[in-house]
């Protein structure tokens, strides 16, 4: 069976324009990263700010381009695809972003919001279909007829964030990227969020790709989970297994530096690693983790680690069957 | 011994659809070496209540109540009065440590001035100072980041160069409004470690203003939770997180997601919104979206009741609460 997406040996660069004279270097900010999913998927990215997450999701939706590697659709080569294809593909990949306020037109009604995608890839559906889908959308995000009229600043951040989802979902598209989409929200606002994106994940029968730096959110809304550190795949495994067992030594640092939700419940947190993450423009040699890692021995140093055991829990760590221990 | 009194504070702006009313008479104490953890969403006034204790609200808000820093009364004091306790006695370390800093001045630069203005040390002795205050915070290679600029440093090192700023004429009460919430959790556990330290250490009082419970766990010993400008339940910590009586913080804790939780079951979720900046609840403020709620929540406001253990509701829990996953 053909995976719905894949990527294989994803590499994205920015420009940097780090001289007077605008001589440009490559940032990089995404090396390597190979992920299928397949039809009905739940896929969860974690990692901290820098890491690479973002910028995977933008890759997927083609709002960055590939320095190099691949993103297939049902196979095929997105990149090699005539531009009227990739249009069609396009209408299956939709996303919905962090901040809702600064990706809603401000000037645009709820109505308007959610129309337009369909009037952009379905102009010639008749207006009476359009406004029973628009409507029909609405209803499924939990959003009435009294929304309909408003301007995003007459809603709230939940509101806005149903809104997001509607326009997303509008052009029943096959995969749905999210990346953030809670973090802006409120914690009492949040949860409704959640259950709103499982739903219809399930309903739809949707594939999910759900970034976030919030472990456990990600772990209610992802069956697997990709743990990401700068620009690199450091764990790539089902929900239970990362989570109960986690292989790399990244990975049980940013779990253990979670602070638990009771007081004294089970531990103080503590720095597990230390320093901070290097900067992306100068990613050390060998394992980009080398400069944090309490188990980092000198081979670490010297070559990038393979994503071993890559068909069951991938890591990408020299010592994990020794950790494992 | 009460360092930090405050009563009946309220906040308000004067806005052009009338008088938004950000906080509503709150009443606030802190000891030494406690710390207190003031834990709400956004709009709830968490920061409003301290920018105002401190003399820091803008020019469009005024303030009523009372907030007595010792025997000092701070709340519409003048300017002259202000400066000789802001930073003295009392310090502020902001969310967001890069804005917090000035771009244009090195790290060095920043802590000697503060040094120089309050304690009236030489040149000399503040470089000294200033280096001990980032070993005090741990900051690797002190003598370097002084000559550098914030851009050159991290986040969370920058973070530390705030607490280390707030520190630095030995304040008695320290107010950290989210320091870590900018932060990167591996981060974040490093800074709640150094706040831990230095309340240990130097008996140093602290109001931890969050939005995250997580956070608060780590540190206080007594947590205030605010709703729409009103502290609507106050206890120690291990009382309200075990058996939280007003609905809102029985709700909220029960909405954080859980490493623990199973993944099988929806997580809890409070319908609607938080009352938006112009609405002014006569009533209980959170009635509308409260399962208790009954025709008294919505005409009659309850009053924050209690000595220690403090809740402001009609109908409050009585029962420890249970916890998701585990019966």
């Amino acid at each position: 069976m053909t995976a719905l997406l894949e990527v294989r040996d994803l590499a994205v660069d920015y420009p940097v324009h780090s001289s007077a004279w605008g001589r440009s270097r490559a940032l990089p900010a995404l090396r390597g990263v190979s992920v299928a999913m397949g039809e009905g998927e739940t896929l969860g990215i974690v990692g901290e700010s820098g890491c690479g997450k973002s910028t995977l999701a933008r890759a997927l939706v083609g709002l960055v381009p590939a320095a190099a590697g691949e993103i297939r659709w049902r196979g095929q080569v997105l990149a090699q695809l005539p531009a009227a294809q990739r249009r069609a593909v396009r209408r299956e990949i939709q996303m919905v972003f962090q901040d809702p306020a600064a990706s809603l037109d401000p000037r645009m009604r709820v109505a308007a919001l959610v129309a337009e995608p369909l009037q952009v890839f379905a102009p010639d559906l008749p207006l009476a279909q359009r406004r029973e889908r628009v409507l029909r959308m609405l209803g499924r995000v939990g959003l009435g007829a009294e929304h309909v009229a408003r301007f995003p600043h007459e809603l709230s951040g939940g509101q806005c964030q149903r809104v997001a989802i509607a326009r997303a979902l509008v052009l029943e598209p096959r995969l749905l990227v999210c990346d953030e989409p809670v973090s802006s929200l409120d914690v009492s606002v949040q949860a409704q969020i959640v259950n709103l994106l499982r739903d219809l994940q399930r309903d739809l029968g949707l594939s999910l790709v759900f970034i976030s730096h919030n472990m456990a959110v990600v772990r209610q809304l992802s069956a697997r989970i990709l743990v990401m550190y700068l620009g690199r795949v450091m764990e790539l495994g089902a929900r239970e297994a990362v989570f109960a067992g986690a292989r790399h030594p990244y990975t049980r640092a940013l779990l253990a530096a979670i602070p638990p939700p009771e007081p004294r419940a089970h531990r103080p947190v503590h720095a597990v690693t230390s320093g901070e993450i290097p900067s992306p423009l100068d990613p050390p040699p060998g394992c980009v983790f080398n400069t944090r890692c309490a188990w980092v021995q000198d081979r670490c140093r010297e070559a990038v680690p393979p994503l071993e055991d890559a068909a069951t829990h991938g890591v990408a760590c020299v010592r994990w069957r020794e950790l494992a221990r | 011994m009460t360092l930090l009194d405050i009563r009946s504070l309220s906040v308000s702006y004067a806005g052009p659809a009338g008088t938004v009313h950000a906080v509503n008479d709150v009443d606030f104490t802190l000891t030494a070496g406690e710390c207190v953890g003031v834990v709400g969403e956004s709009g709830s006034g968490k920061t409003q209540l301290f920018l105002a204790a401190l003399g820091l609200l803008d020019a469009t808000a005024s303030a009523r109540g009372s907030v007595r820093l010792g025997d000092t009364e701070l709340l519409n004091a003048p300017r002259s009065l202000l400066e000789t306790v802001r930073g003295r006695r009392i310090a502020y370390v902001f969310q967001d440590p890069m804005t917090a800093l000035t771009p244009q001045l090195t790290i060095g630069q920043q802590l000697s001035e503060v040094l120089q203005v309050h304690r009236a040390l030489g040149e000399e002795a503040a470089r000294t100072r200033s280096l001990e205050l980032l070993e005090r915070v741990h900051i690797g290679d002190p003598a370097q980041r002084l000559r550098q600029y914030p851009h050159e440093l991290s986040g969370g090192m920058c973070q530390r160069v705030t607490v280390a700023l707030a520190l630095a004429c030995e304040p008695q009460v320290l107010v950290a409004d989210e320091p870590t919430t900018a932060l990167d959790v591996t981060v974040q556990a490093g800074v709640l470690e150094l706040l831990r330290e230095l309340k240990k250490e130097r008996r140093l009082a602290i109001v931890l203003i969050t939005h995250d419970f997580g956070v608060a766990a780590q540190l206080c010993d007594r947590i205030a939770v605010m709703y729409a400008g009103r502290i609507v339940e106050s206890a120690a910590i291990e009382e309200l997180y075990a058996a939280p009586r007003h609905p809102y913080t029985r709700a909220l804790l029960q909405a954080v997601p859980r490493l623990d939780a199973p993944v099988a079951e929806p997580l809890v979720s409070i319908r609607g919104a938080p009352p938006g900046p112009g609405e002014t609840p006569t009533a209980c403020a959170f009635a509308p979206r409260c399962e208790r709620a009954d025709a008294r929540c919505l005409s009659e406001r309850p009053e924050l009741e209690g000595a220690g253990r403090a809740v402001a509701c009609h109908h409050p829990f009585t029962a420890p609460r249970s916890f998701p996953g585990r019966s």
